[in-house]
């Protein structure tokens, strides 16, 4: 089983900016229950609080925010984008973000061993190249 | 080699740095490489704790260069192994 549920994978989306891209890759958690919306938003607080630090690799952003009460489950959604948005650094334009909400540090830890262990070159070049849900599923889930 | 300790610094401190670290963890393991020890931190925190080194991306140089004493290593892309150990390979070496 892959480390993000299908239900969580949106591609074929277009966002008219960064926030609006972290918005809509949260959005199936807030519809799940599994984080409130007060979590997406911190997830941008972050960002214009301290820079676009979180486009870890070219094309990708992994949006993240301390947990404050407002994260009810462990969970990852992904957004790959028809369109490209910009952070401003030097990663840009991005494609794909990764939200990543976990309850504590713990389950946090296992969360980032497995997505550290799945994201390597290979992999995300592989997501870029993924036309639908399906697909993009089956890269993270079998990578 | 004297005992070096790497601080990964993000913003939240259990994001990326968490991340960077495992990479680095992994790197460092792989390569039979002593004497170095790994902790996260976030932009606050990070001027508080000892350190030898501080590795981040780039964005955040600004927010923590003017804090610490300590050599920032910058790292773009933290999927990039290749790029990780580099970086951390050329900062071992600059200090031989």
């Amino acid at each position: 089983m892959g480390i993000v549920k299908k239900e969580y994978i949106q591609t074929n989306q277009i966002a008219t900016d960064w926030q609006d891209a972290i918005r809509k890759a949260g959005q199936p958690l807030v519809d799940a229950g599994a984080i409130k919306g007060s979590y997406v938003e911190n997830m941008i607080n972050v960002v214009k609080e301290l820079g676009p630090y979180i486009v870890i690799a070219p094309h990708i952003a992994v949006a993240h925010a301390r947990p404050n009460g407002d994260v009810l489950r462990d969970e990852l959604s992904v957004l790959l984008l028809d369109n490209e948005v910009n952070f401003n650094c030097s990663n840009d334009p991005v494609k794909v973000i990764i939200c990543m909400a976990s309850v504590d540090d713990d389950q946090h830890m296992e969360l980032l061993k497995k997505l550290a262990t799945l994201l390597d070159e290979e992999t995300c070049k592989k997501m870029l190249l993924c036309t639908n849900a399906e697909e993009l599923y089956r890269v993270l889930g079998y990578a | 080699m004297k005992e070096l300790k790497i601080l990964t610094v993000c913003g939240v401190g259990m994001g990326s740095s968490q991340f960077l670290k495992m990479q680095i963890d992994d790197i460092v393991k792989k390569n039979g490489i002593e004497g170095i020890t790994t902790e996260c931190g976030d932009v606050i925190t990070c001027v508080a704790t000892s350190c030898d080194v501080i590795f981040t991306q780039p964005q955040l140089v600004e927010s923590i260069q003017s804090k610490v004493n300590v050599p920032i290593v910058t790292i773009t892309n933290y999927t990039n192994k290749k790029m990780v150990e580099e970086a951390l390979m050329n900062f071992l070496d600059a200090l031989k």
